[in-house]
């Protein structure tokens, strides 16, 4: 857990940093020169990761443990006039005690 | 026998976690514990406190302690859980142990701390706890220059404060804008103007190296990449980190952002153990990558799911889509989701409209400007996220365009969205709709 806490860590802010450049330099603004290890992340990660396909990208964060691997309903998933606010409630949680056990991403789950 | 529901945290989401366990299971023994010496009350009114725009402390608890008490919620201030056994369905509380049927992690966050040197010294201000800033409060009328380490919500709160207070404040972020988690640099420009026309000096691009400190060991300034500051008060104003610590030593995990791993009815991964708040983590609703570290209502929301869920009813959390907003500088700002900047950072294409517009109508007293900025999913137009900046009229907007989103709302839909007008709250021309248009506009529509 604790390398895949690093990688989001790293990723999130070395991405935001990418980012922010790029929006900085159409605004006008300056942004700070890379230094350090930031040169990797900058020169090398980051053009990397954006070259890769988005089904790609999209895959390697939904393998991540996370929250979104758990069970989540969008109001998309809930139509009908008989619907509850919540919908049909999944068979896998009539139970509190059963609440702990992590579904498959298949399976009633937000991955997207 | 009546069930024993244990809350760790009193802060909003333990609060709402308590109230509906009690609510749905009005025979079971309520039990919270918090390390501090109150609960339920508003942490993020404290700046406001600070700037003198709410007069005094008092005003921010919610409920005396003997409400809580009539309520039949106990809760026991000023006492530390230091280890869970999911097991055996016990908590060890001030070194004894106590039994619980249910379980609801609540224990919020701390600030992501500055690793520099000097981080030890008297003059360091890390605002969350009302009784500590209340302590600071009176101190505040002796401070001549202060230093806020970034512009991230807090910092943007903690600087107008000041500012307010008429204290000379430094804002430094090693960022090239204000709030550039969640703003744009041209929605941003808008607050930061209003900050220089305030007196604050504004330090974008820097990074800090060290907090230095005189021969009492109180802070008198700090070194950055941009030179020395001298400064007599210290605002650590950086990101919210989970407080996993306790939940994690007994073996109920973790996610990727650094919150528990929750489901929609905010169980964790150990049967009998739910939490909410800042110490979890959910899903975004477009991106649908975890997120952490939103705001007080989604923890209070999240803690009466818990809660609900605990005592034995049911009730579910939705993936977030993030309305924010607050006072900053002489503008309010706020937005929905997704800025330029996070989509580019997550190489997400978009379409962009923006707009500027009014709150009244224009010959209404008090009438004010407006800039609407909306980002949409190019092909489908669906709504993915929106900044704005203005007068007032910030809040109703970003909580009906995070409806908007949530709902797959297009620019097409929005463009010719029907508004109010009547002179004193709503102009002729919706800024949402103007902006919505000019999107199209651009795309040729």
């Amino acid at each position: 857990m604790a390398f895949t806490r690093w990688v989001r860590s790293v990723s999130q802010r070395e991405l935001m940093t990418a980012a922010k450049t790029k929006v900085a330099k159409r605004s006008g603004l300056k942004a700070r020169s890379p230094e350090g290890t930031d040169v990797f992340w900058q020169k090398v990660y980051a053009p990397v990761y954006y070259r890769l396909p988005i089904a790609l990208r999209d895959k390697v964060v939904a393998t991540m443990p996370g929250s979104h691997r758990r069970t989540w309903h969008t109001p998309a998933q809930v139509s009908g006039p008989a619907a509850s606010l919540l919908g049909p409630w999944p068979d896998i949680l009539t139970s509190a005690e059963h609440a702990g056990a992590t579904t498959s991403p298949s399976h009633h789950t937000h991955t997207g | 026998m009546a069930q024993r529901i244990v809350v760790v945290g009193g802060g909003a989401g333990g609060m709402g976690a308590a109230g509906a366990a009690k609510g749905t299971d009005p025979d079971a023994q309520i039990v919270v514990y918090t390390e501090f010496e109150d609960a339920a009350y508003s942490p993020c009114g404290i700046p406001y406190v600070h700037g003198r725009e709410i007069p005094d402390f008092e005003r921010l608890f919610m409920a005396t302690k003997q409400q809580y008490v009539d309520q039949g919620i106990e809760i026991h201030y000023e006492t530390t859980v230091s280890a869970i056994d999911t097991k055996a369905r016990t908590l060890t509380v001030d070194g004894r142990t106590e039994h619980y049927d249910r379980l609801v992690l609540a224990t919020g966050w701390w600030y992501d701390a500055p690793q520099v040197p000097g981080g030890d010294l008297t003059g360091i201000y890390y605002m969350k706890n009302i009784r500590n800033a209340m302590e600071w409060d009176k101190k505040f009328d002796s401070v001549k220059a202060a230093v806020v380490h970034e512009a991230g919500p807090l910092g943007l709160e903690i600087t107008t404060a000041l500012a307010h207070r008429g204290i000379e404040v430094h804002l430094v972020d090693p960022s090239p804008w204000a709030m550039s988690m969640a703003t744009d640099p041209d929605i941003a420009k808008v607050v930061e103007d209003s900050w220089e026309e305030m007196g604050v000096h504004l330090h974008f691009n820097t990074t800090l190296q060290e907090i230095l400190g005189d021969d009492n060991g109180a802070v008198r300034g700090v070194v950055t990449s941009g030179g020395e500051i001298a400064c007599d008060l210290f605002v650590v104003a950086t990101d919210k980190v989970p407080s996993t610590t306790l939940g994690a030593k007994a073996g109920i995990k973790v996610g990727s952002a650094g919150g528990f791993i929750v489901d929609e009815t905010m169980a964790t991964s150990e049967p009998g153990v739910w939490a909410a708040g800042d110490c979890i983590e959910v899903p975004h609703g477009v991106s649908h990558i975890p997120w952490q570290g939103l705001s007080g209502s989604h923890a209070y929301s999240q803690g009466k799911v818990a809660g609900v869920n605990a005592a034995g009813g049911r009730r579910a959390y939705q993936p977030v889509f993030v309305p924010w907003g607050l006072a900053a500088g002489k503008w309010f700002v706020g937005g929905v989701s997704f800025s330029e900047t996070i989509a580019t950072a997550l190489g997400i294409p978009y379409v962009m409209g923006k707009a500027q517009g009014i709150t009244r109508a224009r010959y209404y007293p008090d009438s004010k400007p407006i800039i609407v900025k909306l980002l949409a999913e190019p092909g489908t137009l669906k709504l993915i996220g929106a900044q704005m900046v203005g007068g007032e009229g910030i809040k109703e907007r970003a909580d009906f365009l995070a409806m908007a989103v949530r709902t797959g709302i297009t620019l097409k839909d929005l463009a010719t969205m029907e508004n109010v007008y009547s002179p004193p709250i709503g102009a002729l021309n919706e800024p949402i709709a103007l902006a919505a248009q000019n999107a199209l506009s651009r795309l040729g529509n």
